[in-house]
C-alpha cells in the first residue's frame, strides 16, 4: 500500500514548486532559448500576478470542499495544540522542536520585514530592449551591393572589411565577436555579431539605421544614454556603411534576416 | 538559415512571453539552438592569412597593413624575425609552438586578437605555418636553443623577499619603477625595433600583462627577454632559485582588476571630511574600481588611453560630500597650455602622423554627474551629455585648480559654469595620483544637482594623461556608474519589524487558545 502525501504538504509543495519555476526555471529556460549569458528574470509585476493566481487557485481548491479544508487544517491544528501526552524521549524532543518553531516564526517575520525596509544598496536595473522598431524611413532600404542571389562581390567585401577593421574593430573586435581592445570599459558591451541574437535577427536596413544613428539615436527603451555605439552618419558615406555591413556579416559568419519575413512583423 | 518569423518579437518581450507560452517556446528552442555558423572550414593558411591577418600584418608580413597606422603597439613585422613571446634564448627565433600559443591567446591590451575559439586548431597551425615559412628569415634552417621552464615551486614569503632584492640588484626599477608602475627613470627614452617609443610594462596591473600574469609566464618573459623591445633576458645572470624568487616578487606587485561593481557607496561620518588622502577616516569608505577606456565615440577617436582604471571612495557628513580618487599615471605632468594639433582628417587619430611633440598638456581627471535629476528626466548621454540634456563636470587639472563645466556632448567644448563649488587637493607619489574633491551636498547653484542620501546618482569618470598627448576629447572615460550616500537604518525599519514579531506572536497565541478549547 502506498502512503499518499497529506493534503497539507501537497499545498506547501505546490507553492514552493511554482516559486522555483518562476525564480529559476523560467529565467534559465529563457537564457537557453535566447542564447544569453545570464538568466533573464521574470519581471516583478508578472511575478506578483502569478503568485497571486497560485494562491487563489489553492484557496478555491481547498474551500470548494469542507472535507478538504478539514484535512488541510488537521496537521496545523495538531501541531499548534502539541502532543496529547509525553511518553517517550522522542515525544519530548518533538515537543521542544515544536516550541522552537513556534518561537522562530515571529522572529522570522520580524527579520523579513526589517530587511525589506532597509534602504536599497544595489543599483536600480532597467530592462533594456536591444532591438526597438526600425524607424519608418529606413524600413524599405536594401543593400545596393548585395546581388539578387544574396552574394556580394569579393572586392566590395574586401573594401568593407578594411573599413570595418579600422572603424569598428576597436569595440566590436577583429572577429566581430564584441571583444575589441576598447570593449572592456563599456558596461553596455559592444554587440557580438557572431552570436545569434544581434545582427543575425535583423534585416540589413536595421543594421544600416544603427550604424548611421548610433546608440544616441535609439529610442529610450534602448537606453541610448549607456550606448557607446557611435553615430557614423557624416563620418562614413552611406556607400561605405553598406560595404561595412556586408563585410560585418561575412566576418561574423552570419546571414541577415531576409526582408520578406520583416514585412510580416 | 532557418528562422522562425516571430523569433525577434519573442526575444524582445521574452520573459513575459515565456511564462505564458512555455510549450511554443520549447518548440522554437529546438529550431534556433543551432550554434552560430563558423567560417568556412578552409585550412589553406594563405587565404586565412589574407582574410584575417593581412589588414594588420600586411600582405607581405611587413606589419604595414592598412589598419596598422592607427595602432600602438604596431602589428608585428614578421620579416624582421624578432618575436616577443618565446621559450627560446634571447635573439633566437621562436619555436613553432610558441607562435601557435601566442596566436591562440592573443596579446592582451593590444590590437592582436585572441584567435582561440575563432579559428580551429588546424586553421591556427595552417596560418602560423604560412606566415613563418613565407615571411620569417631563416625559419626552419636550424633548431633554436630552448630555455627549459621547470615546474614552479610553491611561493613563500621568503621567496618574495629574495625576489625584491633581485629586483633591486638587476635594476628592473630603472625601467619599471620602484613600485613597478612603469615609471622608472629611463622609461621615457626607450624605443622598439622600429625606433618607435615604447613604455615598460606596468607590473602592478595584472590585466595588462601581454604574455600572461601567472608565475610561469613572468619567469619566461624575463628569462627569454622580449626581442625587439628593450626588455632584456636575465637568464644568464641569476640561477633558477633566484629566477623563481624574482617571478614571485613581480607577481606580488599585481593588483586585481576592477570587479564590474557599479555602486560607489558614500559612508556617513559626523566628523569633518578629510583633506589628506592618508587620513584614517577613508578606511570607513569602501573603495570601488572602474575601468576607463579610450574615447572612440566621436572623431578624432583615441584608442591609446593613458589611464585605464580609477579607484574611488566617498564620504559625506551633514553638509559636504568628498571623493578620494586614485589612479596610476607614471609621469606627473603639471604644465598645461601647450598647442594641440588641429583635429585630423579621418575617424581615428592617425598614430603614424600624430606628432609626439605636441603639448605640454597637464594631467587631469573629471567627475561627471547629470545636470538635472528627477522623475521623468532621462539620463544624459554617458560621454559628456548631449544637447538638451547636459552633464555637470568637475574638471581637475594638475596645472591649475578645479573648475565646473556644463557638457553637452563630445562635439562641443564644455562651457565653464559661472560658479565652481568644488574644492580639490591632489598628491602624486611614485606613479600614482590621489585626488580629493569636496563639494557641499546642496550648493544653491542652479547648475548643480542637490545630492541627497539614499538616492542613486549617475556618476562617471574621465582622465587625461598629459605625457601621452591627451587633451580635449583625447581622453579615457568610464560608463555611467552609481553614487549613493548610504543612509542610516531608518527608525521605521525597527518599528515595523517589532510590529511583525508581535503580530505573528499574537496570532499564534490566539490559534493556540482556539485549538485547545
Ligand atoms: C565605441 C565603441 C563602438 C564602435 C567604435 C562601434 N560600435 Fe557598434 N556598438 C557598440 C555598442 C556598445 C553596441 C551595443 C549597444 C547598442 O546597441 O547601441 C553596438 C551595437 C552595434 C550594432 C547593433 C547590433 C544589434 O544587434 O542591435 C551594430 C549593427 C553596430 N554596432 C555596428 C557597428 C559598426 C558597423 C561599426 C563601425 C562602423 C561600429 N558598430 C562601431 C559600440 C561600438
Ligand atoms: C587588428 C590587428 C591585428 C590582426 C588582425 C592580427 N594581428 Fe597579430 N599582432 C598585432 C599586433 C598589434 C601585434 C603586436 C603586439 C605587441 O607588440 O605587443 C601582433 C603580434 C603578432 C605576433 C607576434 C608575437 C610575438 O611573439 O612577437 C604574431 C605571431 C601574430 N601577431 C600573428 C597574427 C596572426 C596569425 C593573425 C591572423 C590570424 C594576426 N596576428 C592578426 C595585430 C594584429
Ligand atoms: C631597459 C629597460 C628594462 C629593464 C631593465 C627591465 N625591463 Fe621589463 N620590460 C621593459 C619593456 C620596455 C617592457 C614592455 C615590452 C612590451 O610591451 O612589448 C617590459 C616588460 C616586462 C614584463 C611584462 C611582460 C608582459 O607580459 O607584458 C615583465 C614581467 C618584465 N618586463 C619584468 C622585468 C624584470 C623582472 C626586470 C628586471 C630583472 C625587468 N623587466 C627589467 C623594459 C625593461
Amino acid at each position: 500500500m502506498t502512503r499518499r502525501l497529506s493534503l497539507f504538504w501537497m499545498v506547501i509543495l505546490t507553492v514552493i514548486g511554482v516559486n522555483l519555476l518562476l525564480r529559476l526555471g523560467v529565467p534559465y529556460l529563457s537564457m537557453l532559448i535566447a542564447h544569453r549569458d545570464a538568466p533573464l528574470p521574470v519581471p516583478g509585476a508578472l511575478m506578483v500576478i502569478y503568485q497571486a493566481l497560485t494562491f487563489i487557485g489553492v484557496l478555491v481548491y481547498l474551500a470548494a470542499d469542507e472535507r478538504r479544508l478539514q484535512a488541510f487544517w488537521q496537521p496545523i491544528r495538531s501541531f499548534i495544540r502539541g502532543p496529547q501526552a509525553i511518553r517517550t524521549p522522542l515525544d519530548r524532543a518533538i515537543g521542544y522542536a515544536r516550541w522552537a518553531v513556534l518561537g522562530a516564526l515571529p522572529l522570522l517575520a520580524g527579520w523579513a520585514v526589517y530587511s525589506s525596509s532597509l534602504p536599497a544598496t544595489s543599483a536600480p536595473t532597467s530592462l533594456r530592449i536591444a532591438h526597438p522598431t526600425i524607424p519608418f524611413e529606413y524600413q524599405s532600404l536594401t543593400n545596393p551591393f548585395r546581388n539578387p542571389d544574396g552574394t556580394v562581390d569579393p572586392a566590395v567585401i574586401q573594401e568593407g572589411r578594411v573599413l570595418f577593421q579600422i572603424n569598428c574593430r576597436p569595440c566590436h573586435g577583429t572577429p566581430a565577436n564584441g571583444e575589441g581592445p576598447m570593449a572592456y570599459g563599456f558596461r553596455l558591451r559592444p554587440a557580438n555579431f557572431s552570436s545569434e541574437d544581434t545582427i543575425a535577427t535583423v534585416i540589413e536596413a536595421y543594421a544600416f539605421w544603427r550604424v548611421r544613428e548610433g546608440g544616441i539615436g535609439l529610442p529610450s527603451q534602448g537606453s541610448p544614454w549607456d550606448s557607446a555605439m557611435p553615430a557614423w552618419a557624416g563620418e562614413l558615406s552611406d556607400e561605405q556603411i553598406w560595404k561595412i555591413i556586408a563585410a560585418e556579416y561575412q566576418t561574423a559568419g552570419v546571414e541577415p534576416r531576409r526582408p520578406e519575413s520583416a514585412a510580416s512583423e | 538559415m532557418n528562422r522562425l518569423p516571430f523569433a525577434p518579437v519573442l526575444r524582445r518581450s521574452l520573459p513575459a512571453a515565456l511564462a505564458g507560452l512555455g510549450l511554443a517556446l520549447v518548440l522554437s528552442a529546438l529550431h534556433s539552438s543551432k550554434s552560430p555558423a563558423s567560417a568556412q572550414p578552409s585550412v589553406d593558411g594563405k587565404s586565412i592569412y589574407l582574410e584575417r591577418c593581412a589588414f594588420c600584418h600586411g600582405e607581405n608580413g611587413d606589419g604595414n597593413g592598412p589598419v596598422a597606422r592607427y595602432l600602438n603597439p604596431r602589428p608585428r613585422n614578421f620579416t624582421l624575425g624578432q618575436f616577443r613571446f618565446r621559450t627560446t634564448a634571447s635573439g633566437e627565433l621562436p619555436l613553432r609552438e610558441d607562435v601557435i600559443t601566442i596566436v591562440k591567446q592573443g596579446v592582451r591590451g593590444t590590437a592582436m586578437p585572441r584567435w582561440e575559439g575563432v579559428l580551429s586548431e588546424a586553421e591556427v597551425e595552417a596560418v602560423v605555418d604560412y606566415l613563418t615559412t613565407s615571411f620569417v628569415p631563416f625559419w626552419g634552417t636550424y633548431d633554436p636553443p630552448v630555455i627549459a621552464i621547470p615546474d614552479p615551486p610553491r611561493v613563500t614569503a621568503g621567496m618574495i623577499e629574495e625576489g625584491a632584492i633581485q629586483f633591486q640588484e638587476l635594476q628592473c626599477w630603472k625601467c619599471h619603477g620602484e613600485q613597478g608602475r612603469g615609471n622608472g627613470s629611463s622609461a621615457l627614452s626607450l624605443t622598439d625595433e622600429t625606433d618607435r617609443p615604447i613604455r615598460p610594462a606596468d607590473l602592478t596591473k595584472a590585466w595588462r600583462y601581454k604574455g600572461g600574469s601567472d608565475l610561469v609566464s613572468i619567469y619566461t618573459r624575463f628569462s627569454t627577454g622580449m626581442d625587439g623591445t628593450p626588455m632584456p633576458s636575465f637568464y644568464d645572470v641569476i640561477d633558477e632559485e633566484q629566477r623563481w624568487a624574482l617571478a614571485a616578487y613581480v607577481r606580488s606587485l599585481q593588483t586585481g582588476e576592477p570587479s564590474g561593481e557599479s555602486v560607489l557607496q558614500a559612508a556617513f561620518t559626523s566628523q569633518d571630511l578629510p583633506t589628506d588622502p592618508d587620513d584614517p577616516l577613508w578606511d570607513q569608505a569602501d573603495p570601488t574600481s572602474y575601468f576607463l577606456t579610450g574615447q572612440v565615440i566621436v572623431g578624432p577617436r583615441w584608442q591609446t588611453p593613458g589611464v585605464d582604471a580609477v579607484t574611488a571612495r566617498a564620504l559625506y557628513n551633514s553638509t559636504n560630500l568628498a571623493l578620494l580618487i586614485e589612479w596610476d599615471d607614471p609621469f606627473q605632468d603639471t604644465q598645461g597650455g601647450g598647442i594641440d594639433v588641429l583635429p585630423q582628417a579621418g575617424t581615428y587619430v592617425d598614430l603614424e602622423t600624430f606628432p609626439q611633440n605636441v603639448g605640454p598638456f597637464a594631467d587631469g581627471l573629471a567627475v561627471q554627474m547629470p545636470a538635472m535629476l528627477g522623475e521623468g528626466v532621462a539620463k544624459p548621454y554617458f560621454a559628456w551629455g548631449q544637447p538638451g540634456n547636459p552633464v555637470n563636470l568637475w574638471v581637475w587639472h594638475a596645472s591649475d585648480q578645479v573648475q565646473e563645466f556644463i557638457g553637452t556632448g563630445l562635439k562641443t567644448e564644455p562651457a565653464a559654469q559661472a560658479n565652481t563649488n568644488v574644492a580639490a587637493g591632489a598628491d602624486w607619489t611614485d606613479g600614482r595620483y590621489r585626488l580629493i574633491l569636496t563639494r557641499p551636498l546642496s550648493t544653491g547653484d542652479p547648475d548643480d544637482i542637490e545630492v541627497k542620501p539614499g538616492q542613486f546618482i549617475p556618476i562617471a569618470f574621465q582622465a587625461w594623461d598629459g605625457s601621452k598627448g591627451e587633451t580635449g576629447t583625447r581622453l579615457s572615460l568610464s560608463s555611467w556608474n552609481n553614487l549613493v550616500l548610504e543612509q542610516p537604518t531608518p527608525i521605521a525599519a525597527y518599528l515595523y519589524a517589532g510590529l511583525a514579531v508581535l503580530g505573528v506572536g499574537a496570532g499564534e497565541w490566539w490559534l493556540y487558545r482556539r485549538v485547545r478549547s
